[in-house]
């Protein structure tokens, strides 16, 4: 019997980016198993994925990215937590294949979805540095 | 890339009276069934094809794209039924946004080369909505 999943994914990875720990929700939607690597069939850029991660270790603050893979738009929070990271995935959004109206549509809202994300992302880095600085005042 | 054939029959209601040997998976148990139910919104894609091919009495050939992919679609009158042969063509590559764009290019172009009077805008339409 199929099981509702409604909590976000979490995958909590150790610094070689093996998987330590996973959400139910995280397990019911990939492969990967505590142990694994979780570079392996990344559903994005694995570039991006790990400069992302790295960025997340050296300055101590969650990275938050918006990134398109495997027909989805996911929204990917790294956040680190002594040694270890704390990734969360969202699906912002999913490209509909099935005909040509469906799939125009999709791309539309995939790209409206973006940019309204992108303006989120930027208007919070804003907020934050505007904290940063008024803190440090 | 051009995949292998496949063939099925349906009768006068679109219904599916016979599947070839080399049938995609899943299709054999729909033996029986509306076409659609096996081609959801497929009736819209094939459905003025099948009326064209019925009214006219003639095989009706050319690319459509469906599920993922475009399709050449032959139909072949017999009767009150008809033959439809097809066969999978270029795959939407949706692993990047880089394969996204240069599979729907592949597909606009073929979805443009069927009928150069009246071309397919959708297909344009849809690269051009990518971010």
């Amino acid at each position: 019997m199929a099981v509702a999943v409604s909590e976000v994914p979490v995958l909590v990875l150790d610094e070689d980016y093996r998987a330590v720990e996973m959400s139910p929700a995280f397990r019911a939607g990939c492969g990967l198993a505590p142990g694994d690597s979780a570079l392996e069939g990344l559903p994005i850029s694995r570039s991006t994925f790990v400069q992302s991660c790295e960025h997340a270790r050296r300055t101590g603050e969650a990275v938050d990215l918006v990134e398109y893979g495997a027909g989805r738009l996911l929204h990917i929070r790294v956040v680190p937590r002594d040694e270890l990271l704390h990734v969360s995935w969202e699906t912002l959004g999913m490209l509909d294949t099935l005909t040509l109206d469906g799939l125009g549509a999709s791309l539309r809202s995939l790209a409206e979805t973006l940019a309204g994300t992108e303006d989120t992302l930027r208007r919070e880095r804003l907020r934050r540095s505007l904290r940063l600085v008024g803190g440090g005042l | 890339m051009t995949g292998r054939a496949w063939t099925f029959v349906i009768d006068a209601s679109d219904r599916i009276v016979q599947v070839g040997d080399e049938e995609p998976r899943g299709m054999a148990p729909f033996l029986g069934h509306a076409l659609w139910e096996y081609l959801p919104h497929g009736e819209a894609v094939f459905g003025l094809l099948f009326e064209e091919a019925r009214s006219a009495g003639v095989e009706v050939e050319t690319i459509v794209y469906y599920a993922g992919a475009t399709m050449n679609i032959r139909i072949v009158p017999s009767g009150r039924s008809l033959v439809v042969y097809a066969t999978r063509r270029t795959e939407l590559d949706v692993r990047t946004l880089g394969t996204l764009s240069a599979s729907l290019r592949v597909i606009e172009q073929e979805l443009g080369a069927r009928a150069p009077a009246q071309p397919d805008r959708r297909a344009l339409g849809s690269r051009q909505a990518l971010p």
